[in-house]
């Protein structure tokens, strides 16, 4: 039977709310539907002993606890010494048989009841001499259990300082002299304590994680007190875990950055689709250029929101992602071998997962930086609806444009500014149903103005070079559970595209696409061993157009300057194309540590007007607990740009390309907050698009090999650190048509190691590091140039495709962020400075008029960012 | 370059308005080829076309002339791709600073279509080859010479007219030589053309020391004027300007500056 993994960190009665909370695999977490109070042990008493017990529960898809272990214990006297083996032995006894009775909602993945495995922590605090038995726990039952007769002398809720949410399961003690009671919070964070003698008592509230609280409070007779408790994140707590949780992958290799723990990644202004470049398989395409994964071209990789397609991740310039990360709930990458369910694209696959929205009340966040600034807000509307807005403003024009000097040869009248926009409506009528409608939009330019434009090409007619482009999509998504074995998940997005660029008054393009994606996706568990997964995704899409271009140059070639009039083409027209697709797959575990995942994919391109079969497997086999080993090979189809199809600029009857993705992996993880994961991939490529010398300009007579292995070890939080180290080793090389051998990838990079890290320091310090270490990647030299009287300049001669390299690239960025945190809300500063050692990192290589000498263009230099984040 | 403007060049990508220290087009240090015409450029049937080219920086360079049927490719090296043909003009033209591209007959026009593939043969382009070399250094050039089946003239080369320089102190029209200017002067440059619609004519400009504003100049939106800041230190500098026509018309002209000290 399939297991998911979930561990979370808990104390007392219940997992503490979202922010702690597993990401990963499932589509809900539990939730403490039934708390359990442990007996204090007898043993224990006299010596005033407290104890923290950690277990690993074993959910059933009901909630229900099947079995209760110890993962950790320990018990101390008041002085901190440690307890003897009789007593702690009387503690852990007590937590199992507290555990065994607690009871969770289930959790779900991609719709369905699933199993899971979570850690839960029992907090013994020290009794007073004479404790009286403690009130019954309240819990989370929708219908809470009738309080014991009596009246309510203190009554109060539990919550998380800044941000005001909601702590479940605080141990509540509250002691007078030798009286001394306990409770536990109930889901809602509320507890109360009835009949509670007149007088000073003190007041103490724990949560782990969090900074335990003591306040003095005065009760009189007859008078109810209302209390309101904050607690405050400890997070340089030593025993603070947070471990990612994980589904049964369907696939080899499957990397989760979860928004949480990507904003705080050195390097990448804490946006967790940004952090994607620090993960194995994905190289290095230059500043804004997008991600080669495994080989393939960043065009290559497929991005979508919530399994609908868009064009762009990224603002211009590779800043931020058109995301802000307080919507984000994680982001899920398929470096390759993916599953049935995604197509269309031979490099990678990333799939952004929204958060599901369950405010208490309103929450937002304002963030500021050198770059930009941005604005989240989300609030409930009753009890079935959520709300959350969003939009962003960058303001990097006015920065980049005062550090340009005024004598200089290029001005910035509009230098790279975006805006975004996002909302999410989010319906919740019962357990089965789920509706969400999500918007999406936002506007990039860039114009860069020179003061002569014949100095950069004797043909320009202007001396301008901008861009703009603008995107708006607005999607629905419902989804069903039926509670027991199908499930359903319906997404239907329209978006509208277009942008408009011009070079120099030489080069330009202007477009419009309309799309319209509808996706279906059903489950059906049709038993323990067996769940069937089917689908349709549909795109259609109408693309306008209206270009001055010469051929774009393809993979493997390069333009050192504009070419001549006469090789300027202008086509005017418009392109409605559809693309429907299939897929079926099945997880079938044929023994307890055996699965297989079958699956199948038909792509029809309306583009090409060509249909194609796509089957897909993965096989997954759990060696004890700690290690697993999976294989998986795969085909995928993926149509040719539209500019390699359309007249004037490429050839209607070119077919799409098509990989065939294998790889093997190996993930052992002897922590719950350490894994270490191997993964050998090898792509081979054919049918891929490459330009003729005669009247087809384009056949499908490309082929491509990619070589590599990938390692990836991962810390979750624990003793403060957290963070990942990924290396990988690879070969990409490409066949053009009439070739005879092969030459290197345009983004072959030998060895990429990206170290990241983490440290929590006392008083809410913490401080992120990245250091990267890149293989250069490959570059066409040229040998120098012959001088054109009618360009007035000089053609390069090209050297052999690929044969040069840029040095090395290895840079280190360094973050510090300091939190303060009040009750109502929360304040954090940040200092950001990539390329602290301010090495000149070449990013391309500049020639002369003449190509006989060249220089390297060095990338970022050391680029301090300051910002600040307020949320309440 | 400075910390601010690498900054803005590595977030724009503008990579080429952004380069470091590599030598400027229009600053001549050592051998370069700055022209080579032809005259006609457009030449009607039987007629010859007699070549030349501006060589700044060497006095005692060889020339080697070579003409190919056939367009050439940069990735071969502009190579010319086929042998000599029985029927057309030997494909050397030469081994001085001029040279003639011969007359080509009706029939060896034919031919020479044929051999481009062309159906029809109303023109054929041929390729012009210059080897130049002077104290071991060699630079390869190329220009583009258009073969007509008519007899009647077509586009022709253009011609600049004067060049007039003005200071705070001097307005005068260049002269090849003989005219003396303080160092760091700033030095007002305007070209007066014939032969050339305004629209389709670019000007460059080379000097041999002190700064030049643009490096080409156009109509739109600098016109046909330029700024010389001349060199701070006393000595000879030279000034080179090329008129082109998007015709395939070329021809320039050459002075030098005595340039004294302030």
């Amino acid at each position: 039977m399939s297991r998911v993994i979930a561990t979370l960190i808990a104390l007392v009665a219940a997992l503490p709310v979202s922010a702690r909370a597993a990401e990963g695999g499932l589509d809900r977490l539990p939730t403490l539907a039934e708390a359990a109070t442990p007996a204090y042990p007898e043993v224990a008493r006299s010596g005033g002993y407290g104890a923290e017990v950690a277990l690993v529960l074993d959910l059933d898809v009901r909630g229900e606890v099947e079995s209760a272990t110890v993962s950790a214990a320990r018990a101390v006297d008041r002085a901190g010494a440690p307890a003897p083996a009789p007593v702690l032995a009387a503690f852990v006894t007590a937590a199992v048989e507290a555990g065994r009775r607690l009871r969770f909602t289930p959790a779900e993945a991609e719709g369905q009841p699933v199993p899971v495995s979570l850690t839960y922590t029992f907090t013994f605090m020290a009794p007073a001499p004479q404790v009286p038995a403690p009130v019954p726990t309240a819990t989370v039952a929708e219908a809470p259990p009738a309080p014991p007769a009596g009246q309510v002398s203190l009554q109060g809720e539990v919550r998380a300082a800044g941000t005001r949410r909601r702590l479940a399961g605080a141990l509540v003690v509250v002691k007078q002299g030798e009286d001394a009671f306990e409770t536990t919070a109930d889901a809602e964070g509320a507890f109360r304590f009835y009949d509670l003698a007149p007088g000073p008592w003190s007041l103490v509230v724990d949560v782990p994680g969090f900074e335990p609280d003591r306040s003095e409070e005065e009760l009189r007779a007859g008078e109810v007190l209302e209390v309101t408790v904050y607690l405050r994140r400890a997070s340089d707590n030593p025993y603070d875990v947070v471990v990612e949780g994980q589904r049964p992958q369907r696939e080899v290799t499957r990397r989760i950055l979860s928004a949480e723990a990507a904003t705080q990644v050195a390097g990448t202004m804490g946006d967790p689709v940004l952090a994607l470049e620090n993960l194995p398989g994905v190289a290095r395409a230059g500043i804004g250029n997008g991600r080669p994964v495994r080989g393939s071209s960043p065009q290559d990789t497929r991005y979508y929101v919530e399994g609908l397609g868009i064009l762009f991740d990224e603002h211009v310039g590779g800043f931020r992602s058109v995301l802000p990360s307080q919507m984000v709930e994680r982001v899920d990458f398929y470096p390759g071998n993916f599953s049935a369910r995604y197509g269309r694209g031979t490099g990678g696959v990333v799939d952004v997962k929204l958060k599901d929205l369950k405010p208490d009340q309103l929450h937002g966040a304002l963030d500021v930086s050198l770059l930009d600034a941005g604005l989240y807000l989300e609030a409930p509307l009753g009890d079935e609806v959520a709300v959350a807005v969003a939009g962003r403003r960058s303001y990097i024009d006015a920065v980049l444009g005062a550090a340009i000097p005024d004598d200089g040869d290029l001005s910035l009248s509009v230098a790279p500014r975006w805006y975004d926009y996002q909302a999410i409506i989010q319906w919740r009528p019962n357990a089965q149903h789920d509706l969400r409608f999500f918007a999406l939009g936002g506007d990039d330019a860039m114009t860069i103005l020179f003061r002569s434009a014949a100095d950069l090409d004797p043909e320009a007619t202007t001396g301008s070079i901008g861009a703009q482009y603008n995107y708006q999509r607005l999607s629905v998504q419902h989804r069903y559970t039926s509670g027991g074995a199908l499930s359903n998940d319906l997404r239907v997005g329209v978006g509208r595209d277009t942008g408009l660029t011009q070079v120099l008054g030489r080069f330009s393009l202007q477009f419009r696409f309309l799309n319209l994606s509808v996706r279906d996706e059903a489950r059906w568990k049709v038993s323990e061993a067996l769940t069937i997964i089917a689908g349709l995704d549909l795109r259609t899409e109408q693309a306008k157009y209206d270009v001055t271009s010469f051929r774009p140059p393809k993979e493997g070639e390069v333009v050192a300057v504009l070419p001549p009039a006469d090789e300027f083409i202008h086509g005017v027209g418009q392109d409605t194309q559809t693309s429907v697709a299939g897929f079926v797959e099945a997880e079938w575990r044929l023994a307890r540590a055996l699965t297989v995942v079958p699956g199948a994919r038909v792509d029809y391109f309306g583009l090409t007007r060509s249909a194609h079969f796509d089957p897909r497997l993965v096989v997954r086999y759990q060696l004890l607990d700690a290690w697993t080993f999976s294989a998986g090979v795969g085909l995928v189809h993926q149509a040719p740009e539209l500019d390699e199809v359309i007249a004037p600029f490429g050839n209607p009857a070119v077919d799409p390309s098509r990989a065939l993705h294998t790889s093997v992996g190996a993930r052992w993880q002897p922590l719950d907050f350490f894994s270490a994961d191997v993964t050998l991939f090898y792509k081979r490529l054919d049918h891929l698009v490459s330009r003729v010398d005669d009247a087809d300009l384009y056949r499908n007579e490309g082929t491509g090999e990619v070589l590599g292995m990938e390692v990836y070890l991962r810390q979750e939080l624990a003793f403060g650190l957290s963070g990942w180290l990924s290396y990988t080793l690879s070969q990409a090389r490409r066949t053009d048509a009439g070739a005879t051998s092969s030459r290197p990838f345009d983004y072959d990079q030998t060895h990429i190691l990206t170290l990241v890290a983490r440290y929590a320091l006392p008083a809410d310090w913490a401080l992120g590091v990245r250091w990267r270490l890149v293989s250069g990647r490959p570059t066409t030299p040229f040998a120098g140039g012959v001088f054109v009287d009618e360009r007035d300049g000089y053609e390069p001669i090209p050297g052999p495709t690929n044969s040069g390299r840029l040095p090395s690239f290895h840079m280190l960025d360094v973050r510090v962020d300091k939190r303060w945190t009040f009750d109502q809300w929360a304040f954090t500063a940040y200092l950001s400075v990539s390329n602290v050692y301010n090495r000149a990192n070449a990013e391309d290589v500049e020639y002369s008029y003449d190509f006989r000498t060249k220089s390297n263009v060095a990338g970022l230099p050391l680029l301090p960012i300051v910002g600040v984040n307020a949320e309440f | 370059m400075r910390l601010a403007t690498r900054s803005a060049c590595a977030l724009l990508g503008v990579v080429s308005a952004c380069a470091g220290d590599l030598p400027a087009y229009n600053e001549v240090h050592g051998l370069r080829v700055l022209a080579v015409s032809a005259t006609p450029p457009w030449v009607p049937a039987g007629q010859p076309s007699a070549l030349a080219t501006l060589v700044a920086g060497a006095e005692d360079a060889t020339y080697r002339w070579r003409w190919c049927p056939v367009p050439t490719r940069a990735d071969d090296g502009h190579a010319c791709p086929v042998e000599a043909q029985a029927d057309l003009p030997s494909l050397a033209l030469g081994e001085g600073p001029e040279a003639k591209l011969p007359a080509f007959t009706q029939d060896a026009l034919r031919r020479l279509c044929a051999l481009q593939g062309q159906a029809t043969c109303e023109a054929a382009e041929v390729e012009i080859a210059l080897t130049v070399a002077a104290a071991g250094d060699q630079i390869e050039a190329r220009r583009t010479v258009t073969l007509m089946a008519a007899s009647e003239p077509g586009p022709t080369n253009p011609e600049i007219v004067e060049v007039e320089l003005r200071t705070e102190a001097l307005q005068t029209a260049l002269s090849t030589a003989g005219l003396a200017l303080p160092a760091s002067a700033e030095a007002q440059l305007r070209l007066e053309a014939a032969g050339a619609t305004e629209g389709a004519m670019t000007v460059s400009w080379f000097v041999t020391g002190g700064e030049l504003a643009f490096a080409r100049t156009r109509p739109e939106p600098t016109g046909p004027e330029n700024t010389w800041t001349l060199p701070d230190q006393p000595g000879l500098a030279r000034l080179y300007v090329v008129l082109r026509t998007a015709e395939g018309g070329t021809t320039w002209r050459t002075f030098e500056v005595e340039v004294e000290a302030p």
